[in-house]
């Protein structure tokens, strides 16, 4: 069953929302010092943020749990070097983000090659029908999202989707502020042209 | 008024969501009152932003126990990995060891060598307990030399030794001498360098006395060496050091007040 609390919001509660910064800071200082049950609660904490940031970027199931389970992995293997400088979600969020971009360009190579069987990178990246529930406005809105530059995309899923600030996104995504309020407000504004037609239907 | 264009558009997303503060919430809507296009732009944005959320979260698909079975795949993947990693460390030294015998013999031999240099070292050298201060001979300097230079060297020493005859030294906990080591080096080369000047007599029979005590001082413990400041403290009292310094300063301050006299 899906989540009751989530159903009807695209933009999620902030990672920050979930608890308060010192205790997710106590929970790494555990993890730091080899705590199995605080990584599992932080796992608990994030996971689904993980998951939807990488699959608003590669559009599928299958790649979005490989991502969001390695990202875990690789910041648990790397906790050590974590000294508090950034938030640990937004620490997170870069492995998060890094990692599907790689895989978006690996889809995107794949999908290069595939042309000339005829399918189409919106199709290669877009939902899986076999998993997706019909909604068609969500499929509408990730189709959206995919036909937009990756760093807009980035930032649109980032900031509008997610919920963070525009100074955590500009540290995720390794740009100024103002660039990341450039990008959101165009991405915003293509989005509006691509989905136009749902706000005439209602 | 581009410039204005671009600077609202740019925070529209966070004037709907309410993230900006009086003075730019009042810029944007000054200027979307007057500008058209702008305020087009931000009843657009509103009403995608208006559609938007209708979308559920991708996580939404999935049930809670796929969310319980994905914390305890992450726990596997961690729990393989560092296996992985401990295996493939082991390989990298079990490779360097046993499949070249020549480069681990190398690797043993100079290790062993090395460990015997520290051994005797630690054996045969003095005790590094702490470096003791030597006075250096005096450096050379591009600072010229002037009556004012004498003048503040005796007013530092002034202070150093004031502040060490009044400063209380309790028994009960360690006394922190750092500063005081560190402003005694800097004053012993200071007077190195003085000593080398045309001074007169008394000044440089100063000098010389100041010198003593400076270089006992910059030699103390780091801390709690309180027997050794007492002995210090005897001496400043003893040879009348810091009425001798207000003498020398006096006579130093009147020097630059004649060559100032001069000049004029």
């Amino acid at each position: 069953m899906p989540a009751a609390d989530e159903q009807h919001s695209a933009r999620q509660n902030p990672p920050e929302r979930h608890g308060r910064a010192g205790e997710v800071v106590g929970l790494v200082l555990q993890v730091q010092e080899g705590s199995r049950e605080a990584f599992r609660e932080l796992v608990e904490r994030y996971m689904k943020h993980a998951y939807n940031v990488a699959y608003r970027v590669v559009g599928n199931h299958h790649d979005s749990e490989e991502i969001a389970q390695e990202a875990f992995v690789r910041a648990h293997g790397a906790i050590a070097s974590f000294r508090g400088e950034a938030e640990f979600s937004t620490w997170l969020y870069r492995i998060v983000m890094n990692l599907s971009l790689n895989r978006l360009k690996q889809i995107r190579r794949n999908s290069a090659r595939m042309v000339s069987d005829g399918e189409s990178l919106i199709a290669s990246v877009g939902n899986n029908p076999a998993t997706d529930p019909g909604n068609d406005v969500s499929l509408h809105i990730e189709r959206a999202l995919h036909e937009l530059p990756t760093l807009q995309r980035a930032v649109v899923i980032l900031r509008h989707f997610d919920g963070l600030s525009t100074r955590q996104v500009s540290t995720i995504l390794r740009c100024s502020e103002g660039t990341v309020k450039t990008h959101l407000y165009r991405g915003l504004k293509k989005m509006k042209s691509k989905l136009g037609f749902l706000r005439d239907e209602a | 008024m581009i410039v204005e264009h671009r600077k609202t558009r740019r925070l529209l997303y966070e004037y709907i969501a309410g993230d900006l503060s009086h003075e730019e919430v009042a810029r944007i809507e000054s200027h979307t009152a007057a500008c058209a296009s702008c305020k087009k732009e931000l009843e657009d944005l509103r009403s995608i932003l208006g559609t938007l959320p209708s979308s559920p979260a991708p996580s939404n698909r999935q049930t809670e126990e796929y969310w319980q079975g994905f914390v305890d795949t992450v726990e596997r993947r961690t729990v393989a990995r560092n296996a992985r990693e401990f295996k493939s460390l082991w390989q990298s030294i079990e490779s360097l060891l046993v499949l070249r015998p020549r480069h681990a013999a190398v690797l043993g031999g100079s290790f062993a060598l090395t460990a015997a240099a520290v051994f005797a070292w630690h054996i045969f050298s003095a005790p590094p307990a702490q470096q003791p201060f030597i006075v250096e001979e005096a450096g050379t300097t591009s600072e010229e030399f002037t009556p004012e230079r004498v003048s503040q060297y005796f007013r530092k020493s002034k202070v150093l030794l004031v502040g060490l005859t009044n400063s209380k030294m309790p028994e009960d906990h360690a006394v922190d001498f750092s500063v005081e080591r560190r402003a005694s080096r800097e004053l012993v080369r200071e007077a190195r360098y003085l000593r080398q000047q045309p001074l007169d007599r008394r000044s440089s029979h100063l000098i010389d006395n100041l010198e003593k005590i400076l270089i006992e001082l910059a030699n103390l413990e780091e801390t709690n060496d309180l027997p050794d400041v007492e002995i210090i403290r005897g001496g400043i009292q003893r040879e009348n050091l810091l009425f001798k310094i207000r003498m020398a300063e006096a006579r130093y301050d009147s020097t630059r007040f004649t060559q100032a006299k001069f000049t004029y």
